[in-house]
């Protein structure tokens, strides 16, 4: 995820000074370097606030958390993978006799809402919300009419499944993104669920997408495909109509390739991508260690290299 | 950070390093909020301190919590299983760097209780038989350092051998004493000569003798000289001589049934049925936590069979609700503290009859919570600190709230 901050005014005030609630100080502060158009700035700061979020109700936990929302009241989505909580952090769901382990927990949710003082408000979503709700969660953004879209990237392995929820086919990967409306009734969905090998050609069906945004104005929905794919595809937001799509450096669907990974395709996973407000697509290429920049119509602009020695995930 | 009802003024309390937070559920619960309100009991409220400890140097990160233990200078001394942390928490210490963060803390870390680093020492191969899996550490008033480990045997190709052993090192790190060593031979609770991955220690320092909780793979409790390594006494639960524990395969724990006649009942999947930590009380007795079996037992110093406490004996799962004890918060120590691992809590019970008063804490990632419990320990000011095996992997401290 790709965060586009930040304040340029005197609402930027530090945040390590004392609180003036009363609140004894955090120490643990986080600093921040910023040059913001050589108007050095470098004392900008943020304390972290340990009561946020407060304790799950319901004996809830979250596990992997992949999607991080903010919606118009500037209450916080999270999304989480169910399926993906150890099992003694699930332990009051194993069913007898080998449970239940103890007193605690229950899988939350996937998505559970915060406000700003960490209650939760709502939660919803979850392996039978709907038939072709992802495995793995992956991928959350709310667009302007509160619309919920959620993407997804299992690809077969089952084994890191650990939660006790009944284990899914391994062969019904995540090719799709699904919008929701903001009572969480399915209004769309691209793709679907199948193990069909990787194809940027193909835009029937995604692969393991992992980030949307919405452009609200133009009624299109930008989605990072993915895991297994390696391209930015388009398409309308409210009739699913493939618009268009590239692949890096804003080569056509058709020259990516399908096979081995190479410099000149998204080393992938795809897994962010955000619309500036002066209209540019930021699409991080994690293996890659590079953000890549286009126009709407996919133009590329250009890229930065991030930490480029970075080798693992990226 | 606490207590009563765990939803009811728990959940307010629970995270909270707020004051007024913890203030606004004290007249909460004042107001009714649970019958056994802590402060009735007389054992404190607790809030996490996030600045404990402060951030390391070195670009270093801890793996499992696996050993806390706070000295008579109020000095708290940490111990990590070096080995758990995955490659990319430790990516600028492989070859080539994966990536900037982070490199292997020390095995061991001395603390103060504002969070300062004040040393570090050990590591793998810092001596030849320096535990594969670091467990448990024990620091005498003249500065020697006791280490366990718990390495278990694995049928896996190259599997590291069993830690049969515990070390005692001086203050300035030079190995003293070697209690058992090294093998792959088969469990044997008979045999004193070598332990079985035992994973706590307890010097009681007037009389010279080191307590062993033995461990991962026996069933047993063990009495060695703590200046010469000589063999003292043992006991298996309820106080059972060594001759009588039982080498062959463990018994699944039975919630329905009388409590296990042996230490190390196992949990479910197959696992870690453990005799995991040693303590003994201002007033001479030994408090023995059997993981599995979900029970604390007390003995005589000699290994009579005082009493047990069940603790939560519907506790299923990996583990089991008795991790490790600690001692509150008065000379007379009216308050045994109970880390579970399993049910995310801090049961606090009272030392003389077990009665249980009320829970401390529940599970979670968020700061203040626990995920994975295993080490609970006091210092002289009542501050109470814990550690997280897996998946919490940290320590953290709470300070009373009075």
């Amino acid at each position: 995820m790709i965060g586009l901050c930040c304040c340029f005014s005197a609402a930027c005030t530090r945040t390590d000074e004392a609180r003036s609630d009363g609140r004894p100080q955090v120490p643990t502060v986080i600093r921040m370097r910023v040059d913001f158009s050589g108007d050095r700035i470098d004392e900008l700061s943020y304390n972290v606030d340990v009561s946020w979020p407060k304790v799950l109700p319901n004996k809830w936990m979250l596990a992997n958390a992949t999607g991080l929302a903010i919606d118009k009241d500037d209450h916080v989505w999270v999304l989480n993978r169910p399926r993906q909580l150890a099992l003694d952090d699930a332990g009051s769901a194993v069913s007898p006799p080998q449970g239940p382990y103890g007193d605690c927990c229950f899988p939350a949710p996937s998505l559970v809402q915060f406000d700003a003082e960490g209650n939760v408000l709502k939660s919803w979503g979850g392996p039978n919300h709907v038939p072709d709700w992802p495995i793995l969660e992956q991928g959350l953004f709310i667009d302007g009419e509160g619309n919920f879209w959620i993407g997804g990237d299992f690809h077969g392995n089952a084994n890191n499944l650990t939660a006790p929820i009944e284990k899914p086919d391994e062969k019904r990967w995540d090719r799709q993104v699904l919008k929701f409306s903001p009572d969480g009734k399915k209004l769309l969905a691209i793709g679907h669920p199948s193990n069909v090998p990787a194809n940027n050609q193909d835009t029937t069906i995604l692969g393991g997408p992992s980030a949307m945004f919405v452009d609200d104005a133009a009624h299109e929905v930008y989605i990072a495909d993915g895991y297994l794919n390696r391209r930015v595809v388009v398409y309308d937001s409210n009739t699913a109509a493939f618009k268009r799509g590239w692949g890096a450096n804003g080569v056509p669907l058709s020259q990516i390739s399908n096979g081995k990974a190479s410099d000149k395709q998204f080393r992938g996973a795809l897994v962010s991508i955000d619309i500036s407000r002066d209209g540019f697509v930021y699409v991080g290429d994690r293996e890659g260690n590079r953000v890549q920049v286009f126009t709407k119509e996919g133009k590329f602009v250009k890229e930065f290299l991030i930490h480029p020695k970075t080798l693992g995930l990226g | 950070m606490v207590i009563d009802r765990r939803y009811s003024c728990l959940e307010a309390f629970s995270m909270k390093s707020s004051l007024w937070i913890v203030l606004g559920c004290l007249l909460f619960s004042v107001a009714g909020c649970g019958s056994t309100a802590a402060q009735e009991q007389g054992f404190p409220h607790y809030q996490v301190d996030p600045s404990w400890p402060k951030e390391l140097p070195n670009n270093w990160i801890m793996g499992h919590a696996t050993g806390l233990f706070v000295d008579k200078q109020d000095h708290i001394w940490l111990v990590h299983r070096v080995r758990t942390l995955l490659p990319d928490e430790i990516g600028a210490s492989l070859d080539p760097p994966r990536s900037e963060c982070c490199v292997p803390a020390p095995s061991v870390l001395e603390f103060d209780t504002e969070g300062n680093l004040l040393k570090t020492w050990g590591q793998q191969g810092y001596v030849p038989e320096w535990p594969n899996g670091e467990h448990g550490i024990y620091v005498e008033t003249g500065g020697s350092i006791w280490i366990a480990g718990n390495n278990q045997p694995s049928q896996q190709p190259g599997a590291l051998l069993p830690d049969r052993q515990v070390l005692k090192f001086s203050a300035d790190g030079k190995l003293l004493l070697e209690i058992g060593h090294r093998t792959d031979a088969p469990i044997n609770n008979q045999d004193t000569t070598m332990l079985g991955a035992a994973s706590d220690m307890f010097v009681d320092e007037a009389a010279h003798e080191v307590y062993i909780a033995d461990g991962y793979m026996n069933r047993r409790i063990v009495v060695y000289d703590s200046n010469t390594g000589a063999f003292k006494r043992g006991w298996g639960a309820y106080g059972i001589p060594l001759s009588e524990i039982d080498n062959g395969p463990r018994l699944d724990y039975n919630p329905a049934g009388p409590p296990p006649k042996q230490f190390g009942a196992l949990g479910y999947p197959v696992r870690a049925g453990v005799v995991i930590d040693v303590d003994i009380s201002n007033d001479g007795l030994v408090y023995v936590s059997d993981r599995g079996g979900n029970r604390v037992q007390v003995f005589t110093k000699e290994g009579k069979f005082v009493k047990e406490f069940r603790i939560h004996p519907k506790t299923l799962g990996q583990y089991g609700s008795a991790w490790s004890t600690a001692f509150c918060c008065d000379a007379k120590e009216r308050f045994l503290y109970i880390g579970d691992g399993e049910n995310s809590v801090i049961h606090v019970l009272n030392r003389d009859d077990g009665t249980e008063l009320g829970e401390i804490g529940n599970r979670g990632r968020q700061i203040g919570m626990f995920d994975g419990l295993e080490h609970v320990a006091m210092d002289s000011k009542g501050n109470l600190y814990t550690g997280d095996v897996t998946p919490g992997r940290r320590f953290q401290k709470f300070v009373p709230v009075r």
